[in-house]
């Protein structure tokens, strides 16, 4: 834009100065070819008297030229000297021009055709002369003028440049402050430490948007972050106090001589807290691989009440030992192709729920069947729970401790009903969970038809 | 002496308990962290074994709450949190010692049997009162040389009077310190332990060390 500014400045100037040489010079181009008179066949010149040449030429720094029609020169200004002014391209208007004379410098000229005054003494007919006028006006003072205001406008547009440029800089740098500021606290951000957020009331409205979407950023970093945090500390601690329960059973007992029958109730004692490790990691794998996202495979149709007794019978002597009566309410003739293991990963974890947390002497009961609408119902249940409905639904966290029950029962693994919630949603399926106090718990799949689940693998 | 085992895992629970017991402490159990509050504020504890994460009440408000009441029995926190925030949290918190489990059964005795002498002020796990000599490491007892065999009870007994050699300990403080929680007092009992020991630390014909004060309890001490 500046350079522009400058051009269209210079341009204005060159034209106002340029016109009013022009101007000048038509003028006395025109007073001057009112001065050449036709007598007959003879021209007489007033400018070439001395004292219109002395008004004319040298110190005014004017110089002319007149030519006939086919160029021939019949006057030149003696300001001249040797030299000629060019006779250009003449037409019926007057024409300017630019033109360098020798020792005058570079002059402004203005190039007139026009016919010769024929004086009232010719005889009658007589033909004016055509005649080309060339007349030139030392421009140098106006050269010099638009020199200097050319050397003028460069510098201040240098100026103005540079300045410009200057302030550019220091506002974009101090607009930007706020944003190195971000980015430093940004910098200081890593794994340790996620509780940093950018400061909303030092940046620009503009910005706004952006800080307030990288502090939810951070704040959803943050809690994932404390969320893995808890839940490798939950899964150390679970490994790791079966481990010295283990471990301490075993150096106890090996601090001294015991009967046969102390030894064999120390072994009984370790190995259940083997099984208890067992279940353990095995259900944190199997969370493992369900996060890492499972994709449920249609298996071949299969029976829904007889899987359901397949997968109970490892729990059947459990619930003798306990005393448990068991109640099987199963729709049988119902096929289904929901992918076996998911399926059988949930009736197996509330299989073992519910021997597990049942009361000695109680009962559990499984039930299978499906609605109008087809969906799959599958209801697992134990009688003696010590839960009330908001424990009940908080029994699907991960490592969810509670309850006593589970402290009484000696386990601490909290981690069947998450299991059991992963492998339904895997399903496509709801887990819902309700409990009262010294009454029924109840663990309820609904299973939207077999047909849903996204891949299917031929049969 | 007597120990305070708060854990919720119950094979654990077990096992402590019988190790404790045969390494001639005291124990009563708890299995969250309400039931072992209520236990820390109503005893005397000479050490209490603290889990952290413990159903209806953590070990850390265990500690403040029992710190708050201005009980100041030992404790060693017994925990799987390993991090060095969590050792940190647990030390300001009020504990005396921390253990990350798994341990060796071994090392947690020797820092309990360390919290105790801490609490009778005793910087060697050796006692000796005239000629006779405890060595509290080894659970092992000499009088003018000669080494005496004693039950884990006997030995109780006789540590808890050592330690406090020349005071009187009365009846109820023996009873606290070596029997557990549900187990019924009985005077009987006390006097059978005390006659045996007598008959043991007397066993050479050495002088009486082991005193009644009517109505009181006893002390031991050397009579010149």
């Amino acid at each position: 834009m500046l350079p522009l500014a400058g051009l269209s400045l210079y341009a204005l100037v060159e034209d106002g100065l340029v016109s009013e040489v022009d101007r000048a010079l038509l003028t006395k181009v025109r007073l001057l070819s009112g001065a050449v008179d036709q007598a007959d066949r003879e021209l007489h010149l007033e400018f070439a008297d001395p004292v219109t040449r002395d008004f004319l030429a040298g110190e005014r720094g004017e110089h002319l030229q007149l030519y006939t029609a086919i160029g021939d020169v019949l006057y030149r200004s003696p300001s001249l000297g040797d030299h000629s002014l060019p006779l250009g391209a003449v037409s019926a208007e007057p024409a300017h021009a630019w033109v360098d004379v020798p020792e005058a410098g570079r002059c402004r000229t203005v190039t007139l055709a026009f016919e010769a005054n024929v004086g009232e003494e010719s005889p009658p007919g007589t033909v004016p002369a055509k005649l080309v006028l060339v007349l030139a006006h030392d421009a140098r003072d106006v050269v010099q003028t638009l020199s200097t205001l050319r050397s003028r406008l460069v510098i201040v547009g240098l100026a103005t440049l540079v300045v410009t440029a200057a302030t550019l800089v220091w506002v974009v740098r101090r607009s930007a402050r706020p944003l190195v500021a971000a980015s430093e606290r940004i910098a200081m951000i890593d794994e340790s430490d996620l509780s940093i957020r950018l400061d909303a009331s030092r940046v620009p409205s503009e910005l706004m948007p952006i800080v307030k979407r990288v502090n939810g950023l951070l704040a959803r970093l943050e809690a994932a972050f404390e969320r893995e945090r808890s839940f490798s500390d939950d899964v150390a601690h679970e490994l790791r106090t079966p481990l010295a329960a283990l471990r301490t059973t075993l150096e106890v007992e090996n601090t001294r001589s015991r009967s046969p029958e102390e030894y064999a109730r120390a072994i009984e004692a370790a190995a259940a807290i083997a099984v208890e490790l067992q279940g353990m990691v095995e259900r944190l794998l199997q969370l493992a691989r369900l996060d890492a996202g499972c994709t449920a495979i249609e298996s071949v149709r299969y029976d829904l009440a007889d899987f359901a007794v397949e997968t109970w019978e490892p729990y059947a002597t459990r619930a003798h030992v306990r005393h448990l009566r068991v109640d099987l309410d199963l729709q049988h003739e119902l096929q289904v192709s929901f992918d076996r293991e998911l399926l059988g990963l949930i009736l197996r974890n509330l299989h073992d729920n519910a021997v597990t947390y049942a009361d000695p002497g109680g009962h559990v009961r499984i039930a299978v069947r499906s609605d109008d609408d087809g969906a799959i119902h599958l209801e697992v249940s134990n009688s003696g729970s010590r839960l009330d409905e908001a424990q009940a639904s908080a029994a699907t966290q991960r490592f969810w401790r509670g309850d006593s029950a589970r402290t009484d029962a000696g386990l601490h693994c909290g981690l069947g009903l998450a299991v059991v919630e992963k492998a339904t949603a895997a399903l496509g399926g709801t887990l819902k969970l309700s409990s009262r106090v010294a009454g029924e718990f109840v663990a309820q799949v609904v299973l939207n038809g077999a047909a849903r689940n996204p891949r299917v693998k031929p049969g | 002496m007597k120990i305070l085992v708060v854990e919720d895992h119950a094979p654990l629970r077990g096992s402590l308990a019988k190790g404790l017991r045969e390494a001639g402490f005291a124990v009563d159990l708890a299995a969250d962290g309400e039931e072992g509050l209520w236990h820390a504020l109503e005893e005397d504890y000479d050490a209490i074994v603290l889990d952290l994460m413990l159903p209806k009440l953590d070990g850390l408000s265990v500690l403040e709450r029992l710190r708050a009441k201005g009980k100041q029995s030992h404790v060693l926190i017994l925990t799987a949190k390993d991090a060095v925030r969590d050792r940190v949290r647990g030390l300001e918190a009020g504990a005396d010692d921390y253990l990350v489990k798994p341990f060796a059964f071994e090392e947690l005795l020797a820092r309990i049997r360390a919290l105790v002498r801490r609490r009778y002020a005793a910087k060697s796990p050796a006692v000796r009162v005239g000629d006779l000599e405890i060595d509290r490491a080894a659970q092992r007892v000499r009088r003018g040389g000669r080494d005496i065999e004693l039950t884990a009870k006997e030995y109780a007994l006789l540590e808890l009077l050592a330690l406090r050699a020349g005071e009187i300990v009365r009846r109820v403080e023996i009873w606290s310190h070596l029997y557990e929680f549900a187990e019924e007092p009985s005077s009987n009992l006390l006097e059978v332990y005390v006659a045996q020991l007598r008959r043991k630390l007397e066993a050479g014909g050495e002088p009486r060390m082991i005193h009644t004060r009517r109505g009181v309890g006893y002390s031991l001490e050397a009579m010149s």
